[in-house]
């Protein structure tokens, strides 16, 4: 079509500016789907960390700092459950498992958990999913660790290597148990979740690494001294960070929940972790909602130097329309002329700017990963994201609706006239 | 083939007196018109109806048995289009075109221009070529960037537009009066050399009266609009 | 979020077609949540019984006390409620328990079991906000599941979620 072959001439003509134009409109095309990608990414991340639990306890923090920091490793809680009370509250009826764990330690940067087997037979995550190994087993011995696989690719453990753990969460500490070695017994497959990070060591040997007895039920033929070599399992802390549930039917989840913040002897929590996650999304979706207005002000701001850029250039091509309309054109032709060359420069700008976003994606996928353990997908578009760009594009279309407008007044004020 | 009968125009309606008045105007098919009046005399006025850009305020203007003021608005532009082919006296061309593309571009809103067009050459292309080699353009120069050409030049493919189709009437406004003058003679008889080949009528404009000799009919605005 | 409730509605209304034409042929029966309790049965305020603090009998439902309605086993109903999350991703949620009240969760005593239901739907539905009612749509269960107590309770495979219009 004439109009077309007209337009995308005209913008050929004028490289320089419209690749300007289209440099501004693409960058901004790539900020908004990368903010939007990694939001969403970041979400599914989170929701697809713990699955198949029913209760999360701790001690009484808040709900989200509870969640955040026995699921996710993010933050700290500052007191923790009595052994007392969880074997208390887990032995009620109704129970059907239940996983202790204890955070606080480290690994070169990497959290520890102390836990039970159990964890690897209960844990779940993403659509209740059971942990997997790719190499070894679970510990059976005190001094046995499990590694996440991005603990043993970063730090190239494989099984039978020995491991020091260090005390508190910072990336190194001066404060190791040097004298209680663990040995790598099994590597855990990749979930895309925090575990990933995590090294994993029983539950009993966490007091022992601080130095203390830790105290276990005693049997009468139990022989131990001070410095206890037996590497049963036995042992337990006095106190733990918090504990899963796992209950017969999640219809009682509510009446245990009540229990449990209720309970008198201890101050507790006990959080349903889908219910908590929500509070959070809810929480930030004030966050998230000013993250997308931003980035569609900076597509906005970008289409209005394409406007700009139109307008001050259609003063210099009257003498074109009347041109154009000496040879026949009409003044709606004219008008299409002009709205064709914006949607072409949206379009162009839209392209450039996906594949700048794809290239983004490729660069930044494994700092986010490492980083803040945002898993990103590089896939196509979503139906989602294909709507943002159908969006800029309309609006690319209606900002180009002004100088077309404007053309088309000129040719019929115009008309052939010469008009410098 | 072109008559004005009785034809006025005002630029708004409630003007005092009309910009254009014109009682009587005929114009055979095949005259080779020579108009001229200083400026001021409602040259671009005139030009303008006969092109059917604008329409008369009263009276009738005829084109080829089409009576332009019954016409609307898209109807008098498809009737330019096929029909009329228009030079100006400057700056004729699209800068983001090439000479060839330009001269093709007065085919390309009108079906029966480029039929036309295509009956004498194989392709739009070809008959541009052929027409810019006849009014004198060296081939070097067909694909050239615009800007480059001469002033002589570029109204040399202007002209190969205004022709391209054959369309039965060319109107050209001051073609000449930024050439010089040694250019404006042979660019005039190339102007009828075309115009002859293809009997259309040639309506030239200019206030220059040392070019009426060369016409075989010359109108006056003045003296035309006096007649009341 | 228009465009959410006009698609929710698109789908309910779907469903309900799907529903209508399957082997149950009967559209679904609408119910409350006093239908969930046998008639006759005076249940007990569980507010009066969640205050026995402590007390061991409590940390479960009390399970005597909470019978269901063996007759809506099978059937084909639409109950409305709130929804109290338990699976799902960040999209939609793919389990929960539906409760009667809002903040059935929090600060007051929580339903006894026979005024919970325990609603899975295949593929998930999104949920925006667990401030607003629901009405859910499928077949209601009335199941005794192993474990220590053998307890009975409502499950439901939903078909169907739509907000609630009074």
């Amino acid at each position: 079509m004439i109009l077309t072959k007209l337009a995308l001439k005209s913008l050929l003509n004028r490289r320089a500016s419209v690749v300007l134009t289209l440099f501004t409109i693409a960058v901004s095309v790539m900020l908004l789907l990368s903010i939007e990608r990694v939001r969403v990414d970041a979400k599914s991340s989170f929701s697809n960390t713990i699955s198949g639990t029913d209760l999360i306890v701790g001690a009484r923090t808040g709900d989200i700092q509870l969640l955040l920091s026995s699921v996710f490793r993010i933050g700290h809680t500052n007191n923790g459950v009595s052994w007392q009370s969880y074997k208390y509250i887990t032995s009620q009826r109704g129970v059907k498992w239940s996983i202790p764990i204890s955070l606080g330690d480290s690994h070169k940067g990497q959290a520890v958990l102390g836990t039970t087997p159990d964890y690897f037979t209960h844990y779940r995550f993403a659509k209740k999913q059971h942990l997997s190994f790719s190499a070894g087993n679970p510990f059976s011995t005190i001094h046995g660790v499990v590694l996440g696989s991005e603990v043993a690719t970063k730090l190239g453990y494989k099984l039978g290597d020995s491991i020091v753990i260090s005390h508190g969460m910072g990336n190194t500490s001066f404060h190791h148990h040097n004298d209680n070695p663990f040995e790598v017994v099994g590597i855990l497959d990749p979930t895309g979740t925090p575990v990933d990070k995590t090294l994993h060591i029983p539950l009993a040997a966490i007091d022992l690494i601080h130095g203390g007895n830790a105290s276990h039920e005693h049997d009468e033929h139990d022989e131990h001294d001070e410095h206890d070599e037996h590497n049963n399992l036995t042992g337990h802390p006095k106190q733990i960070t918090a504990f899963l549930m796992g209950f017969d039917s999640p219809l009682y989840t509510l009446q245990i929940r009540r229990n449990i913040n209720q309970y008198k002897p201890e101050a507790l929590l006990a959080i349903m972790p889908t219910v908590t996650l929500k509070d959070l999304w809810e929480m930030l979706a004030i966050v998230e909602k000013i993250l997308l207005l931003f980035s569609f002000v900076v597509v906005l701001i970008s289409l209005l130097g394409m406007l700009t850029t139109l307008l001050a250039n259609l003063n210099q091509r009257r003498r074109e329309l009347a041109i154009l309309r000496s040879v026949g054109a009409r003044p709606w032709q004219l008008f299409t002329l002009i709205s064709m060359e914006s949607l072409l420069t949206t379009f162009l700008g839209c392209v450039l700017g996906c594949a700048l976003f794809y290239a983004t994606l490729f660069l930044g996928a494994d700092y986010l990963q490492s980083h803040a353990g945002i898993s990103v997908n590089i896939a196509m578009l979503s139906r989602y994201e294909l709507t943002l760009i159908g969006v800029i594009m309309a609006a690319g279309f209606i900002i180009g609706l002004i100088p077309a407008t404007r053309a088309y007044f000129y040719s019929l004020s115009d008309g052939m006239s010469i008009k410098t | 083939m072109i008559s004005l009968n009785n034809v006025t125009f005002k630029w708004h309606k409630n003007d005092k007196t009309p910009t254009l008045t014109i009682s009587k105007l005929n114009i055979e098919k095949g005259q080779h018109v020579f108009l001229h009046g200083p400026s001021g005399s409602g040259k671009s006025t005139l030009l303008a109806l006969l092109a059917g850009i604008n329409k008369a305020t009263s009276g009738n203007v005829t084109l080829l048995n089409h009576t332009l003021n019954t016409l609307s608005n898209t109807q008098r532009d498809v009737f330019r289009a096929d029909h009329i082919g228009i030079i100006f006296q400057n700056f004729n061309l699209l800068p983001y075109l090439s000479p060839i593309e330009n001269v093709i571009l007065g085919c390309q809103f009108s079906k029966k221009r480029q039929q036309k067009a295509l009956s004498h050459s194989a392709t739009l292309n070809n008959e541009a070529t052929r027409l810019l080699n006849a009014l004198g353009l060296a081939k070097q120069y067909h694909n050239k960037n615009v800007a480059e050409l001469s002033i002589g030049q570029q109204q040399r493919v202007a002209a190969a537009r205004a022709f391209i189709g054959n369309p039965e009437i060319i109107i050209a406004d001051e073609p000449t009066s930024a050439l010089d003058t040694q250019n404006r003679e042979s660019f005039i008889n190339l102007l009828f050399e075309q115009a002859s080949n293809t009997n259309s009528t040639l309506i030239f404009v200019s206030h220059d009266e040392n070019l009426k000799p060369l016409f075989n009919r010359s109108i006056d605005l003045i003296s035309l609009q006096e007649t009341l | 979020m228009t465009l959410f409730k006009t698609a929710l509605n698109a789908f309910f209304i779907l469903s309900l077609a799907i529903i209508s034409f399957s082997s149950n042929a009967n559209p679904p029966k609408e119910i409350f949540w006093e239908d969930l309790i046998p008639k006759g049965h005076v249940q007990i305020d569980t507010q009066a019984q969640a205050n026995h603090e402590g007390s061991d009998q409590n940390w479960v439902q009390p399970d005597l006390d909470a019978p269901v309605v063996k007759e809506l086993d099978g059937q084909s109903v639409s109950l409305p409620g709130f929804v109290v999350p338990l699976e799902g991703d960040s999209e939609v949620i793919t389990e929960f328990l539906l409760v009667p009240y809002f903040g059935a969760c929090i600060h007051v005593p929580p339903p006894p079991p026979n005024q919970l239901v325990h609603v899975t739907i295949k593929g998930g539905v999104p949920i925006e906000s667990l401030y607003d009612a629901i009405v859910v749509t499928g077949i209601i269960t009335t199941e005794t599941w192993s474990g220590e107590l053998a307890q009975v309770g409502y499950k439901m495979k939903a078909v169907g979620v739509a907000p609630f219009e009074l």
